[in-house]
């Protein structure tokens, strides 16, 4: 029992000292990526350049056919229970919706976690073990600026753009589904579908890809810096950052869903 | 002789952790100093509190005068700019060059011209014997060649002190007798101090003007002088036991 109550008071401790290192650690790339916007020059844009070809255009293939995947199967789903009602042309707006305002930049973000995320993580965790990060501060570096908002500025560009790609083909699934199976007209599938997403319903999905690029790369990069020096750290960095991505991504989600259909409301 | 670090009455460790404590000991200008101990006893901790990586527990480090422990950020990054560190692990960057390497640092801190990077990168390298492995990536040369590089880099800023961890554990008895004779030119020439953590006893009677002796068990500096005298006259079995090469029953 008392071993217990310890423990709990040496985690409760650890949760507190945890919370302060996240918050600092956050600080301390906001700051960073004040002095890029100040500083263009200073910012490492080759490596940008190189994490916005492994997060974006290397993820392009994989985002496309699970974002359409998942229009198919919701268009079958809804097609099952739409026809029954005879409001089959609805399937447009039901898939429609789902998709660009919940769907499209979820999975998107589900992906770059276990992608990206981990990739980042692992990264920094490798170069933790091998002292690099040591290495780059005593030569002057600053870690952050030249490993974190690399990265960071890369999942900002490159998520919008992957959510929009997700979002056109998740339509795409939806439709496939309607005009093969439903055999509804091709024209009133395409007019039903623009009739029902509205362009704030565009920026929505704009803006959850922008907060999810963020968290991935953040929880990413965290998780990596604070890896602990051996190679079952590395390891455990890259799965916790796959963990708190994701649950972090739910919880972003949930309060941006409730904020936008508020706002819209 | 001036003195160019100080460090003061330093407690380190990780955590609650203390792994060495009441460590008072200054380094002259052009000394080669060596930190000695058993396996695991703190002698990397110790190194990278020196050059200001962690946050002692207590006490003061400083480098030329200026304290490392109380500096901010910014101040920090010039101070760092004093000393060139080889770590135990060579921490090459794997995505860059050999050469690149090297100028990374000059590219961030001069404002030398690619010609001039160029130059002295491979001049470095030389040093250590890789000049034509320049085009290569650390993954493709060997643990020895990784340690070489390092301490190339190392010296890229021409820096008045360097800190070696380890710098010539697995490298081949020649170039082992290379490095120290490097060591002393820097040395003779430049009146680099040079701060060196090193089981290699050969290289220390060689090359030390001054060891210290960290030991785990009193967490202290038990022996500080010259390796030469303490050999055979220092007041610790251990001690001598360790400079000799012995076996030692107390361990
Ligand atoms: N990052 C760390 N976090 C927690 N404890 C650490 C860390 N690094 C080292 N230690 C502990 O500190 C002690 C000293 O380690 P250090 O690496 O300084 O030893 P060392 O004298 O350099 O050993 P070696 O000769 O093997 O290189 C060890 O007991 C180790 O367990
Ligand atoms: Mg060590």
């Amino acid at each position: 029992m008392k071993k217990f109550v310890s423990s709990f008071g040496v985690n409760f401790i650890g949760f507190f000292q945890e919370a302060r290192n996240i918050t600092s650690f956050i600080g301390e790339i906001f700051e960073e990526l004040l002095f890029g916007i100040r500083n263009p020059h200073k910012i490492k844009w080759k490596s940008t350049l190189y994490y916005m070809d492994g997060c974006g255009r290397e993820a392009t293939g994989i985002v496309a056919l699970i974002c359409f995947l998942m229009g198919l199967i919701l268009g079958f789903q809804s097609a099952v229970q739409m026809k029954q009602f005879g409001t089959d042309i609805y399937v447009a707006n039901l898939v429609g919706l789902s998709i660009v305002k919940e769907l499209g930049p979820l999975m998107v973000a589900m992906i770059a976690t276990g992608r990206a995320g981990s990739a980042f993580a692992a990264e920094l965790g490798t170069m933790r073990v091998n002292e690099e990060i040591d290495a780059l501060t005593t030569m002057g570096f600053v870690p952050a600026r030249f490993l974190i908002v690399p990265k960071l500025l890369a999942m900002m560009v490159v998520m919008p753009i992957l959510t929009l790609i997700g979002d056109l083909l998740g339509i795409l699934g939806g439709f496939f589904v309607g005009v093969v199976q439903l055999k509804l007209p091709f024209i009133a599938y395409l007019n039903q579908t623009i009739k029902a997403i509205h362009y704030l319903d565009v920026m929505e999905s704009m803006a959850k890809a922008f907060a999810f690029a963020i968290i991935i790369a953040m929880v990413g990069c965290y998780r990596g810096m604070n890896s602990s020096s051996d190679a079952q750290g590395v390891g455990k960095a890259a799965t916790s950052s796959v963990v708190s991505g994701i649950f972090l991504i739910i919880v972003a989600d949930t309060l941006m869903t409730i904020i936008f259909t508020q706002l819209r409301g | 002789m001036e003195s160019v670090i100080k460090v003061d009455k330093l407690k380190m460790g990780y955590g609650d952790r203390v792994i060495m404590e009441c460590l008072d000991f200054e380094i002259n200008q052009g000394e080669i100093f060596v930190i000695l101990g058993g396996s695991g006893c703190g002698k990397s901790t110790l190194l990278k509190h020196m050059i200001g990586l962690y946050k002692p527990m207590a006490g003061d480090i400083s480098i030329k005068g200026k304290n490392i422990v109380k500096a901010n950020a910014e101040k920090k990054r010039e101070i760092m700019k004093e000393f060139g560190v080889m770590y135990q692990s060579g921490a090459l960057f794997g995505s860059m060059t050999l050469e690149e390497n090297i100028t990374m640092i000059l590219e961030e801190v001069t404002d030398m011209t690619k010609e001039e990077m160029h130059e002295r990168a491979m001049e470095k390298l030389a040093l250590v014997e890789l000049d034509e492995f320049n085009t290569f990536y650390p993954a493709e040369i060997s643990g020895g060649m990784k340690k070489r590089a390092a301490i190339a880099r190392a010296m890229a800023l021409n820096p008045d002190i360097l800190f070696f961890d380890e710098p010539s554990a697995g490298l081949d008895p020649i170039s082992a007798a290379n490095l120290d004779a490097l060591i002393l030119k820097l040395r003779e020439e430049f009146k680099t101090t040079i701060v060196i953590v090193t089981h290699e006893l050969e290289s220390i009677f060689s090359i030390a003007d001054r060891i210290i002796m960290l030991d785990k068990e009193t967490k202290r500096i038990i022996e500080d002088g010259d390796p030469r005298k303490l050999k055979n006259e220092s007041k610790n079995e251990w001690v001598r036991d360790f400079l000799n090469r012995r076996e030692s029953v107390q361990t």
